[in-house]
């Protein structure tokens, strides 16, 4: 096993965690895993040594889920998100909403819109500084942040004393 | 204050200075203590919701996906977060051993010399009495002993292993022996031979990066068996 791979076994555990968070369903994240690590080992090369291989990753599954997002879209299936633009802030993801067992965090979460909860994720559970984030999805400082107040006020509406 | 300072404030993006002044304002102003408390409830909600995913044992089709590599059963590394919160929140499941199962491949987990308990992975057999009775210095039977250490803040005594099928760390636990890591050496599905030496040395890299205190020499070692590998004597 070459580095790189122990590297990216290591990092599995997080990146499932990343996935859940972004897709909010124990399957999904896993076949979003799947998708993004086969990708990664194929594009071994593209991953300069010495940058952040975990950053590299979170932009790998990222990518994927949008991928993901716009071929549901395609299809009709998960209604009004502009994965282009992200600029329908008004998403709820109604198929989440139809599940009944979804976990309050989760249910709040699903409410928001992808532009908003990917950052939510990357800062509040994974731990990212705004910077990482920010070069992660290749944003402005000032538009993760943005997105970041907008959440969480999303979710502290959701949430209420829970949160 | 606005809501974005409030927020950089706990996520911890001020710099010394500017949080240092933050948090003067917040001893005399007490609708933003609430409004900062709020904000670090909810980070410590967030984060502590998804915290658990990252101590689940990774299904094996994951593993799948490293197929013609090595098998390795292996563990996260316990959170490495940034800021004390989100520590916090993350300490919750941070357990020293929740096992990550990429082992899929080991033939049939529940006759072969590990045995899934309910998602804990115990040696059994030959391999069990290895770890209890066999001394690094006296190697005889199918297993050999690498090195005996201590890991985690408790201090529990782990030690590496190679047999014919691979080479492991196992881990006292009061169920009997834990095994934290194991890569698969020997025959490969694909029938291609691994040489036993290489997931060895995976593992005692491995080993070396679990180790919280010195490795037992030989009579720590013998002493540590006589005691049955609690931990001080314990």
């Amino acid at each position: 096993m070459t580095g790189f791979e122990r590297d990216l076994l290591d990092l599995l555990p997080r990146l499932r965690r990343f996935a859940r968070s972004l897709t909010l369903d124990a399957a999904d994240a896993d076949d979003l895993c799947q998708l993004a690590l086969e990708r990664a080992l194929k594009a071994e090369n593209q991953w300069a040594k010495g940058t952040r291989l975990d950053s590299w990753m979170y932009r790998i599954i990222r990518n994927c889920w949008i991928d993901e997002l716009r071929s549901r879209r395609r299809r009709g299936e998960t209604v009004a998100i502009d994965v282009d633009g992200f600029d329908l802030p008004d998403a709820g993801d109604r198929q989440m909403e139809a599940r009944a067992e979804l976990n309050n965090v989760d249910r709040a979460m699903s409410a928001l819109p992808p532009e908003q909860r990917e950052v939510i994720a990357l800062v509040l559970v994974e731990g990212l500084a705004y910077r990482e984030a920010a070069e992660l999805l290749d944003l402005p400082m000032g538009t993760v942040t943005s997105r970041l107040v907008r959440g969480r006020q999303a979710l502290m509406e959701l949430l209420g004393e829970q949160a | 204050m606005t809501d974005e300072e409030i927020m950089a404030y706990v996520d911890g993006e001020l710099s010394p200075l500017e949080r240092l002044r933050f948090e003067k304002r917040m001893q005399t102003d007490a609708a933003l203590a609430e409004k900062v408390r709020r904000h670090v409830a909810l980070r410590q909600t967030i984060a502590g919701h998804f915290a658990p995913v990252a101590e689940e044992p990774v299904p094996g089709r994951l593993a799948g996906v490293f197929d013609d590599r090595p098998n390795v059963l292996a563990l996260p590394a316990r959170g490495r977060a940034k800021r004390s919160y989100f520590r916090a929140a993350t300490a919750l499941a941070a357990a020293l051993v929740a096992g990550i199962m990429l082992g899929q491949q080991l033939p049939d987990r529940n006759s072969g010399p590990i045995v899934d308990r309910a998602g804990v992975l115990l040696a059994q057999g030959d391999l069990a009495t290895a770890l209890d009775r066999q001394l690094a210095s006296a190697p005889s039977g199918a297993y050999r002993i690498g090195v005996s250490f201590p890991a985690g803040p408790q201090g529990t005594l782990c030690r590496t292993f190679a047999g014919p099928a691979g080479a492991g760390i196992g881990c006292r636990a009061s169920q009997g022996w834990r095994v934290q890591r194991y890569v698969a050496g020997g025959q490969s599905e694909r029938g291609t031979y691994r040489q036993a030496g290489s997931a060895e040395a995976t593992i005692m890299a491995q080993a070396q990066e679990m180790m919280t205190g010195e490795p037992l020499d030989a009579a720590a070692e013998r002493r540590a068996r006589d005691m049955h590998w609690l931990p001080d004597g314990k």
